[in-house]
């Protein structure tokens, strides 16, 4: 018995270890003062974080892809959270078709999404442009967002709304007194999950855009030509701001959900 | 404060081909205190809701204090509600759920919390202010729950099952607090229930709901004694029921009983018998027409009261329960038992 309760942390490790590495293989390359992308790393140093933190280009990108990607989500989780208010508790065969199609962006490869926008906006002459961006990934971010907040929604006793009715509470306001509190740790999740999807998103920014370039158009440009340890400076540096973006949500999410624990 | 009058006329409710409510009609005094009673999908939670502006009557009107509702918001309709699951709100503090129908009223913010104090007060729950619904006890909730619906004076309180997520201790302590707070203000309460008991002690009219309709309203005493049809009956207490042979002449047989007593209502098809109204003739005492026999099957000794179950001639069992006066010595199981009752006792059933 002793050996095989020893036996299922050596395989959490290895599974944890699986997940990690490509993570993991990159923080010491980052740290590299050689010209050269290569493991072990030669001579350690910050020559490539000045690379990267001193490069306007990388820098534009960066600052354009949080731009775009906090646009996103807060537009994602608003529209994500009222279709959710609109399909209701029930579920009908209407509301089964409208989940369907907030759903789909999820299913549907993204390059063909992308080719639909880039039409779309070619068209309407509004491709290359930061808000056309942003709306597409507003819209590839929304599965996420009415699937998290639905499910959350679905649990919201809805008495609570008609209570605050009775007492003399408008619609808005009782959605805002009774259900919106109990909603927002899921909200808060399902947007920083948009944020991410838009954080990470190509191929749809390639189609889209052409002097305006995203973090990942950016990396995606820079290892077509030449592969430098810059890149890995830029995964370690974003690592950091994900694992501290994911924790400081989690925490808020947790106080909210504490505050509104029955 | 003063009560409002409710009025239902004609009111149905239908969802799809399913009818929750069909003609239904019910006037209350102001300051008076109505219970629903009926057993689930009886209607009764239907009318609460469409009382409490959560559902449109598909046809027919609800009127408070002759006003008629329809079209008329719920936050609009000052009404009171006390609901099953409490639905506080979890993120506010007991305080400040109590105080939010005063802040929807736009009272002033001392005013506010002076009658905050006097509702927590009158729940008894003045010390439990500053805490979350989280931490208190089901009856501690449910008394919040109250003292949020009772705070703005409303003319009306809708209570809907709120009772029945509790023990029964902790219910019969509610109850009482009701029926002191129903006093205190002289609100109008309509009070829905599936809990005969619950209606019985608290209520001044029960209405007994059954598919949509209601069979008959009285109060409590009426209701018990007087029931009108085999579903009252036997929805309201225990009873004995048996056929009439045909009325005639004031007088009809009990073929079961074998004995022939005199019945004023000509439509009468049965009888309600209360276990309690029946009398064991005891000793030699002379057997005249309205005595008769049975035997024994089955009694159950409850201290004070005994109740026996007793086979008829006619294979029949009914329930007697007899108050035990310490002397008298009741038959057993499985020995001849001679009852009687006084025909006045009897209630008459229509059919059905």
């Amino acid at each position: 018995m002793r050996d095989r309760n020893f036996l299922l942390p050596v395989f959490y490790l290895l599974v944890v270890l699986f997940l990690f590495f490509p993570i993991l293989i990159v923080v010491p390359i980052s740290f590299s003062n050689g010209r050269f992308l290569s493991f072990p790393p030669e001579e350690f140093g910050l020559r490539w974080y000045r690379a990267y933190f001193s490069d306007p280009v990388w820098m534009s990108a960066t600052f354009r892809s949080l731009r775009v990607a906090l646009g996103a989500s807060i537009l994602a989780t608003f529209v994500g959270t009222l279709s959710v208010v609109g399909l209701g508790r029930r579920r009908t065969k209407t509301s089964g078709f409208l989940t369907a199609i907030f759903v789909a962006p999820a299913i549907v490869p993204n390059i063909i999404v992308a080719l639909g926008v880039f039409i779309f906006a070619i068209r309407l002459g509004v491709s290359d442009n930061e808000f056309t961006l942003v709306c597409a990934h507003a819209a590839i971010g929304l599965p996420f967002v009415v699937l998290m907040v639905g499910s959350a929604y679905r649990q919201i006793d809805p008495t609570l709304e008609r209570a605050a009715r009775i007492m003399g509470a408008g619609p808005v306001r009782a959605f805002l007194t009774a259900t919106l509190p109990p909603l927002t740790p899921a909200i808060l999740s399902a947007g920083i999950f948009a944020f991410f999807v838009s954080f990470d998103e190509l191929i749809i920014s390639l189609f889209l855009m052409s002097s305006a370039e995203t973090l990942p158009m950016r990396t995606w440009n820079d290892l077509r030509f030449e592969i430098n340890p810059t890149i890995a400076a830029v995964s370690v540096f974003f690592v950091l701001v994900t694992t501290v973006a994911m924790s400081s949500t989690e925490l808020l999410r947790r106080r909210a959900e504490k505050k509104n624990a029955a | 404060m003063q009560g409002s009058r409710i009025h239902f006329e004609k009111v149905t409710k239908s969802f799809g081909t399913a009818i929750a409510l069909s003609d239904f009609n019910l006037d209350i005094a102001p300051g008076e205190f109505v219970t629903l009673l009926g057993a689930s999908g009886s209607g009764k939670s239907t009318a609460l809701n469409i009382l409490a502006g959560f559902s449109d009557a598909t046809s027919g009107e609800v009127y408070i204090d002759g006003r008629p509702m329809t079209g008329v918001a719920p936050e609009n309709r000052n009404v009171g509600m006390v609901f099953q699951n409490f639905a506080l709100f979890p993120h506010k503090s007991v305080a400040e759920n109590v105080a939010f129908p005063l802040k929807m009223r736009k009272v002033p913010r001392a005013k506010i919390e002076r009658r905050v104090k006097a509702a927590l007060e009158m729940v008894r729950l003045g010390e439990f202010a500053a805490r979350k619904p989280a931490v208190l006890s089901g009856g501690q909730r449910q008394r919040v729950a109250l003292a949020r619906a009772v705070v703005f004076e409303p003319p009306v309180l809708l209570m809907d099952e709120c009772l029945s997520a509790l023990d029964l201790k902790l219910r019969e302590e509610l109850q009482d607090e009701i029926r002191r707070i129903h006093r205190e203000i002289g609100t109008t309460v309509l009070f829905v229930t599936h809990d005969q008991t619950e209606a019985l002690t608290m209520s001044d009219r029960i209405a007994i709901l059954e598919g949509g309709k209601i069979v008959q309203i009285d109060a409590p005493e009426a209701l018990y004694d007087r029931p009108r049809t085999r579903f009252v009956a036997d929805f309201i207490g225990q009873s004995n029921m048996f056929d009439l042979a045909t009325v005639q002449n004031g007088q009809a047989d009990v073929p079961d009983m074998g004995i022939t007593i005199p019945v004023v209502d000509a439509n009468a098809v049965a009888i309600s018998l209360r276990p309690e109204r029946i009398r064991v003739v005891l000793g030699d005492a002379p057997a005249d027409k309205s005595v008769f026999e049975g035997v024994v099957e089955d009694e159950t000794f409850f201290g004070p009261v005994v109740a026996q179950t007793v086979r008829l001639a006619s294979g029949r069992v009914l329930d007697v329960r007899s108050q035990r006066s310490g002397h008298d010595r009741l038959p057993h199981a499985g020995e001849t038992i001679r009852l009687a009752f006084d025909p006045a006792d009897a209630a008459p059933l229509a059919a059905d």
